[in-house]
């Protein structure tokens, strides 16, 4: 097991350093530096500015030199807000952008999986109808659809909640965002898990468990939820990115303080520094996320691990 | 002919007299499988309205979707003053902006499903036919793009080259051809070894004349269905962006722009909000339904 650990691990740095190195020069590319605001600076200032920040190296050189930072967790100067570096601004959303994350996938996994196993056992019921409606709901909804009609309806007319802001981090602050962010995943998690979960129910295991007068409740928990579970681990991976996107639109809309503000704003003004830093540090969160639900999914499914 | 029977002439003739019996192609049994789809059907003719609605509505509109009406700001949806779906605080017609929108919308959708298609399916069938060792460094490659956060680097790209529509095609289009590429590849695996390709090989065509002729249209069906599956992710990708301040930028507005709009003010002119957010949830609801109802009509063992 570990040495799988160790042999996935070892195949995502080429893939990383790719990624860098293509946004890196994909970033210098752009016409126009970071300095040319609509106000043109005299040359002498512009000149200053560039050495400083290194702008006015070869390439390549530029390009060691911020490979060689990042390996040390530097990630380089912001262009815009220039008392921050990149990592601190990084470090102060990062709390607000995880426990916002954490939330949503803790929701989404267990309503998911919940909801999409009460589906396959009452399958073709009254329940599983309503279910098959959310889920096509959370599916068709964009979250920047859900998130103003939610503001609205809970936020100012029924004056239950708080339409945005941290506050913080009590609970009534964060259901909103959470329940925006997680909705769609809900949806996913549970057709995945509703559907494994009926074709397992099927399969002749489970009907020779059933044949030896094993009891309802002990054949589902013996035999029937590890190989159910196995679709739904192998989305979350992917789902962990997701959520980070969504974290985008949903941290802007709510006015929470995350990366993914931090990333917008970076972007739309034009901070080429803070837009590759961040994207650099949601790769590298993204891989070892994907790396984790890897793991778990070896450990459930033991034919992976030979691979 | 003089050895011709009695017995056989008299079958011939009944033969001739009896009414054909019309065999039922692959395509007439996913036609009715489709038509029976109602969900399926039903979005068919709602696409075509939207669509329509979206090309040549704008023409019977006395109000285009960026000249101010000056005489009604910030109308309520009315019939009195034409304005049916109300105005913006530009007084500019909602409507006329709605269809406006819906049709960058679609644009947006074609162009860039086309360019993951093309994409897709050239990456798959060369992958599958070729195999080997250039498969598996394609598949890896492949892989190795699922695990990173793609829509990043379409924000990045606009950041760098600027909010250009043309490149916001190219770049969604960029984005989405890897489940494709998968779903082909794995289709080509399965014709490479049929006798035609056979046939073709030992007729002495070259490699990529066998892909592009022989392989490539062989794949059609698959690639139909899973385009139209892609369409309405592309929809939701084009508005995400644009709702973000990354796509489609004034004067040009998209379903995301509008609705970006109208979220601002909601609480005063709500109307801004409800009919891009309904017509945006109507086109993706129908293409979702349509790309299920292919799914389901060409590939009945998919159907649960």
């Amino acid at each position: 097991m570990f040495g799988y650990a160790l042999r996935r691990l070892l195949s995502t740095v080429p893939v990383l350093w790719i990624a860098l190195t293509a946004c890196f020069f994909v970033l210098r590319l752009a016409p126009g530096g970071p300095f040319d605001g609509e106000r043109p600076l005299p040359p002498a200032v512009k000149a200053n500015l560039a050495a400083h920040y290194n702008l006015d190296q070869p390439l390549v050189v530029q390009y060691v030199r911020y490979i060689g930072g990042v390996l040390r967790g530097d990630l380089g100067p912001s262009f815009v807000n220039q008392d921050f570096s990149v990592a601190e601004q990084i470090g102060i959303g990062l709390p607000y952008t995880l426990i916002l994350g954490a939330l949503a996938f803790t929701l989404a996994v267990a309503v998911g999986i919940g909801a999409g196993a009460l589906g396959a056992l009452y399958r073709n019921r009254l329940g599983d109808h309503v279910l098959a409606g959310v889920i096509l709901l959370g599916l068709v909804l964009p979250n920047f659809l859900v998130a103003p009609i939610l503001q609205l309806v809970f936020g100012l007319q029924l004056d239950w909640l708080p339409v945005g802001g941290w506050g913080g981090g009590t609970i009534t602050h964060l259901v909103l965002p959470v329940t925006v962010l997680a909705l769609p995943h809900v949806a996913r998690i549970s057709r995945l898990m509703r559907g494994a979960m009926i074709d397992v129910l099927s399969s002749d295991f489970v009907r020779t468990a059933r044949a030896k007068g094993i009891g309802r409740a002990a054949i589902l928990r013996r035999h029937v939820l590890k190989p159910a579970l196995t679709p739904v681990v192998s989305y979350l991976g992917p789902a962990a990115g997701y959520l980070l996107t969504g974290s985008l639109v949903v941290e802007t809309i709510f006015g929470l303080p995350g990366i993914g503000r931090y990333f917008i704003n970076a972007a739309l003004n034009r901070d080429y520094g803070m837009v590759l830093g961040t994207v650099i540090f949601y790769m590298l969160l993204i891989v070892v996320l994907n790396l984790v639900v890897d793991i778990v999914y070896a450990w459930l499914d033991p034919r992976v691990r030979g691979r | 002919m003089s050895g011709v029977s009695k017995g056989s002439e008299s079958l011939q003739a009944a033969a001739l007299e009896s009414a054909p019996v019309r065999g039922r192609s692959l395509m007439d049994d996913a036609r009715a499988r489709f038509l029976a789809n109602r969900a399926a059907s039903g979005s068919v003719v709602v696409l075509v309205l939207l669509v329509l609605a979206a090309v040549v509505g704008p023409a019977f509109l006395p109000w285009d979707h960026e000249t101010p009406d000056w005489s009604a700001f910030r109308s309520p949806p009315s019939s009195e003053n034409g304005h049916y779906f109300g105005t913006d605080q530009n007084g500019r017609d909602l409507l006329a902006r709605t269809l406006h929108g819906t049709r960058v919308s679609l644009a947006v959708a074609f162009v860039a499903t086309l360019v993951s298609v093309v994409i897709g399916v050239l990456f798959g069938a060369i992958a599958g036919y070729v195999g080997g060792r250039l498969d598996g460094a394609m598949m890896r490659f492949v892989d190795i793009l699922y695990a990173l956060p793609y829509i990043l680097f379409v924000i990045l790209l606009m950041v760098v080259f600027g909010r250009n529509v043309y490149l916001l095609f190219a770049a969604i289009g960029l984005l989405e051809w890897l489940t494709m590429a998968r779903i082909v590849r794995g289709q080509t695996l399965s014709i490479r070894n049929r006798e035609y390709i056979e046939a073709a090989r030992a007729a002495g065509l070259g490699r990529m004349q066998i892909i592009l002729r022989h392989v490539v249209p062989n794949l059609i069906g698959p690639v139909v269905i899973y385009a139209a599956l892609t369409v309405p992710e592309i929809v939701a990708t084009e508005s995400f962006l644009s709702y973000l301040g990354f796509g489609v930028q004034e004067p040009l507005t998209s379903l995301g722009t509008l609705i970006a709009e109208g979220t601002d003010v909601i609480e005063v002119l709500p109307w801004l909000l409800w009919f891009p957010g309904a017509t945006l949830v109507l086109l993706l609801l129908s293409l979702l339904f349509i790309g299920d109802g292919l799914r389901d009509a060409f590939d009945p063992k998919e159907i649960s």
